[in-house]
C-alpha cells in the first residue's frame, strides 16, 4: 500500500495520521467527518491496519495482519453499524463492545473498533460510549464516522480527534480511476463528473454496469416530468415510489441526479459553463436557459433539496415526491440525449 | 484432507471444543470448529475469541490438510451417526468437506483454515505444575463471586496472582468478596498478577473432569495470554485488562464477635430460612448469642416477610465476644456455605453494618467477605 493509504485524495489527511503514527502520538479516539462515499470508511480501516501492520512502513497491505483486517477477519478489529432493518445503533452493542474492548488483543497490537455512522447512535448508545471514549484502555483506538457532525452529543465530538475528509477534485479522481483502477480516460471522466467528488460513488458506479444507465433513466424521467401538465406528472411520479427501505435509499439516488441536472442548468443560465456533469445534455440546457428566469431555477433547486432532506427524515415517500413533481417549472420541448 | 477416526472420538473432540464456539455473531467464522489433519491424528480447535480449546483425535491421516467447518451444524450430524469408522475427505470442490460413516454420507460447506483467527500458542513465559484437586476446589470456591454484569469487565474476572510459592485467587462483584490460596510445589521466577474470564475458569472446571494428572499453566512472556494443558484438551484464556480493586483492604482487620458453627447446619437453616426470606428482598437475619450460665452458645437463622411469614432456626455454637447481629442476602449465603460443604466454619463480625468474614475452620487458605444488608431489627 502506498502513502495515501488507500484513498483517494484527502491526502492532508492521510498525512497528518501519518505522523502521528510515526511519532508514536495517535489519538485515542478519531472521529472522520464527511459526506457519504468520500473514503471514511476505508480511512478507518486503514488505520486498524497501521496500528497492527508488521512491516516497517504500516499499513503495507501485503502482511497477514493487513489482508485479515481488509478481509473482514482480523478478531481485534470490531465495526460496529446500523443493524439491518434498523435505523439507530442501539445501547447492546456498546455494552457487548465494552467487554470486548477490556480483553487484551487476540493476534494483533490493538484493538481498533470502528463505529459508522456515530451520528446514528441512540443517546443512551452515546452516553455509555463517553467512558469508553473518554479513557479507553490501553490497546485500544476507536475511529467513529459520520456525515452529519451536529448529530452527535457534544460530549462525543470534543473527546474524539476531528478528521474531515472533503471530497476530492474531479481531476484528481479521475486520475486515480485511470491510475489505480484501469479504468479508460473517458469512463474515468464520466464516472468522476457524475461522483461529484465521492471517490465511493464513482467506484460502486465503476463496479456496477447498471449505474450509468440508471442514471440516464433517471434524467429521463426528469425531462418527462418537466415536459408534462399537472395530472400527467402525478401519473409518472407515480412508479417512482414504494417498495419501502431501499426504494428510499434509490429515491434519494435519483433526486441526486435531479439536483445535478438542475446545477447544470443553474451554471449554464449564469453562463459558466465548464464544470457541467451531465455535459451531454448541453441542447437542453441552453433550450431551459432560455425559458426559465433564475428564481424558477432556483425554486426548483429548492424543492428537490426539500424533498430529499424530508425523505430522510422519515416523510412518506410517495407525499413527498408528489409535492415536489408539483412545484418543478414546466419547461416543454426538452428533446431526449 | 483426507482422513478416518472413530466416530465416537470425532464427537467426543466436538463436545470438548464446542464450549468454546462463539455464540455471539461479530466475526462468523468463530462459529466453525477448525479441523487440521497431521500426522496421525486430528486437531480439532475453536474460540469464542474469549478462550480457545484445542484437542486431538487419534486418526488414520493419509493426506494432511485444514478446513473450518460450521461446529453446530458439524456436532449435530455427527452425534446422530452410529458409532462406526468416520471417513473425512476434502478432495472435492474448495472448502467442502465429504464425511462418510457406515451407510450415511454428508457434504459440509466450510471456509478456508487461514481465515480462522490463529490459535494463540503460548511458548515462552513460565510455567506451574498444578495438582487438578486443588485447581478444581480453588476455582469452585472464588468464580461465584465473580460478577455476572459486564458493565465492569474487571469484576467478571477472576484475579490470580503467582508469587514465590503460592498462587492466590480473588472474585468479587461489589457485593462479596471470595479470596483463596494454594500452595505450588516448586516457587515462581517472579511475581505476576492478571484477571482471567470467570468463564475461562468455569470452563477449564468442566475440562478438568476427572483427570488426575497434574495441570501445566503457561503464562506468556508478555502476559497477555494463560495456556492451561490438560490430559484431553489445551485451553488458552485471554486476560482482562484493568486493576483489580484491592482486596486486601476490603478484608476487616479485626472483629468483634466470632461464631464458629457447623457448616451443614448452617446451610440447612438459611436454606430454610431462604424459603420466607423470598419476597422481602431475600433478607436472612443472623443472632449470636455467647454461651451464658453453662449455656452453650447459640446461632439463630431466622427470615419474615410480611405476605409469607417468618420461620426462626437455631444451632449450637461457640461464640466468642459480643451479642451480635447481622442480615446478610440469602443467596450469598447459601452460595458460600455451600461451596464450604462439610466441617465447621467461623463466622465474624464487628457491627450490623460492616461486612461479614466466613472463614473454614481448620485451614487458613480461604477467605470470603460479604457486606451486610440493612434492616430494621
Amino acid at each position: 500500500m502506498t502513502a495515501t493509504w488507500g484513498l483517494i485524495g484527502n491526502g492532508s489527511a492521510v498525512a497528518a495520521l501519518r505522523h502521528s503514527l510515526t511519532q508514536d502520538r495517535l489519538a485515542h479516539a478519531y472521529l472522520l467527518v464527511g459526506p457519504d462515499g468520500v473514503g471514511k470508511a476505508t480511512l478507518a480501516r486503514a488505520l486498524a491496519q497501521a496500528v497492527n501492520c508488521l512491516q516497517p512502513d504500516p499499513p503495507c497491505g501485503e502482511c497477514t495482519q493487513c489482508r485479515r483486517i481488509a478481509n473482514g477477519l482480523h478478531p481485534d478489529v470490531t465495526v460496529v453499524t446500523v443493524e439491518a432493518g434498523k435505523r439507530e445503533i442501539g445501547i447492546h452493542l456498546i455494552r457487548e463492545l465494552q467487554f470486548s474492548l477490556s480483553l487484551l488483543p487476540f493476534e494483533g497490537r490493538t484493538r481498533v473498533t470502528i463505529i459508522h455512522d456515530a451520528d446514528r447512535l441512540t443517546t443512551e448508545a452515546s452516553n455509555a460510549l463517553l467512558k469508553t471514549l473518554e479513557e479507553p484502555p490501553p490497546h485500544v483506538v476507536l475511529a467513529l464516522t459520520c456525515h452529519d457532525e451536529e448529530a452527535l452529543l457534544p460530549t462525543i465530538r470534543s473527546r474524539c480527534r476531528r478528521v474531515a475528509l472533503n471530497p476530492v477534485a474531479t481531476a484528481e479522481l479521475v486520475q486515480a480511476l485511470e491510475t489505480a483502477h484501469g479504468v479508460d480516460r473517458e469512463l474515468a471522466g464520466t464516472l468522476a463528473r457524475h461522483a461529484r467528488g465521492l471517490p465511493g460513488r464513482a467506484l460502486a458506479a465503476m463496479a456496477d454496469p447498471e449505474a450509468l444507465a440508471g442514471v440516464s433513466r433517471s434524467i429521463a424521467q426528469l425531462r418527462a416530468l418537466v415536459a408534462a401538465d399537472t395530472p400527467q406528472r402525478l401519473e409518472l411520479a407515480a412508479p417512482l415510489t414504494g417498495g419501502g427501505g431501499a426504494a428510499r435509499e434509490g429515491l434519494l439516488a435519483l433526486l441526486r441526479v435531479w439536483l445535478d441536472w438542475w446545477r447544470d442548468l443553474l451554471l449554464v443560465k449564469t453562463g459558466c459553463s465548464s464544470g457541467l456533469v451531465f455535459a451531454a445534455e448541453m441542447p437542453n440546457y441552453e433550450h431551459g436557459a432560455a425559458a426559465l428566469g433564475l428564481p424558477d431555477i432556483r425554486r426548483a433547486v429548492a424543492a428537490i433539496y426539500g424533498a430529499s432532506r424530508q425523505i430522510d427524515l422519515n416523510v412518506n415517500p410517495r407525499l413527498a415526491l408528489d409535492v415536489l413533481v408539483l412545484r418543478l417549472p414546466k419547461v416543454p420541448g426538452l428533446t431526449p440525449t | 484432507m483426507r482422513l478416518s477416526c472413530l466416530q465416537e472420538n470425532f464427537k467426543r473432540g466436538l463436545d470438548i471444543v464446542g464450549r468454546a464456539v462463539a455464540t455471539r455473531t461479530t466475526l462468523p467464522i468463530t462459529q466453525d470448529v477448525l479441523l487440521v489433519a497431521e500426522e496421525s491424528r486430528l486437531k480439532l480447535c475453536a474460540t469464542n475469541l474469549e478462550i480457545a480449546i484445542s484437542c486431538w483425535v487419534g486418526a488414520k491421516v493419509e493426506e494432511e490438510g485444514s478446513l473450518a467447518i460450521p461446529a453446530r451444524l458439524l456436532s449435530e450430524f455427527v452425534s446422530s451417526l452410529p458409532n462406526d469408522r468416520l471417513d473425512i475427505i476434502s478432495s472435492g470442490p474448495a472448502n467442502q468437506v465429504q464425511i462418510k460413516c457406515a451407510r450415511t454420507e454428508a457434504h459440509i460447506s466450510g471456509h478456508d483454515a487461514d481465515d480462522f483467527p490463529p490459535i494463540p500458542s503460548v511458548g515462552d513465559g513460565f510455567s506451574v505444575q498444578l495438582d487438578p484437586e486443588v485447581l478444581r476446589k480453588a476455582i469452585g470456591r472464588v468464580v461465584f463471586a465473580a460478577a455476572t454484569d459486564e458493565s465492569r469487565p474487571v469484576l467478571t474476572g477472576v484475579y490470580t496472582e503467582f508469587e514465590d510459592r503460592s498462587l492466590t485467587m480473588a472474585a468479587a462483584d461489589g457485593f462479596r468478596l471470595s479470596v483463596h490460596k494454594v500452595a505450588l510445589s516448586e516457587a515462581v521466577p517472579e511475581k505476576i498478577s492478571v484477571i482471567v474470564p470467570a468463564r475461562a475458569y468455569s470452563e477449564l472446571t468442566r475440562l478438568l473432569g476427572d483427570q488426575t494428572d497434574p495441570v501445566t499453566v503457561t503464562i506468556s512472556a508478555s502476559g497477555t495470554q494463560l495456556l492451561f494443558h490438560l490430559n484431553s484438551a489445551d485451553m488458552v484464556s485471554q486476560i482482562i485488562q484493568g486493576t483489580f480493586p484491592n482486596y486486601q483492604q476490603l478484608i476487616p482487620k479485626s472483629h468483634g464477635t466470632r461464631c464458629v458453627a457447623d457448616v451443614g447446619e448452617f446451610l440447612r437453616s438459611t436454606k430454610i430460612a431462604s424459603v420466607f426470606a423470598r419476597d422481602g428482598s431475600g433478607i436472612v437475619r443472623i443472632q449470636m448469642g455467647p454461651s451464658d450460665d453453662g449455656l452453650p452458645g447459640k446461632l439463630v437463622v431466622s427470615a419474615r416477610s410480611e405476605e409469607v411469614g417468618d420461620n426462626t432456626g437455631e444451632m449450637d455454637a461457640v461464640v466468642d465476644g459480643d451479642a451480635s447481629k447481622i442480615a446478610f442476602n440469602g443467596r450469598y449465603l447459601t452460595d458460600v456455605l455451600a461451596e464450604l460443604s462439610t466441617g465447621q466454619v467461623a463466622l465474624e463480625t464487628t457491627s450490623p453494618s460492616s461486612p461479614g468474614v466466613f472463614r473454614p475452620i481448620g485451614a487458613d487458605d480461604y477467605t470470603h467477605v460479604v457486606m451486610p444488608m440493612f434492616v430494621q431489627w
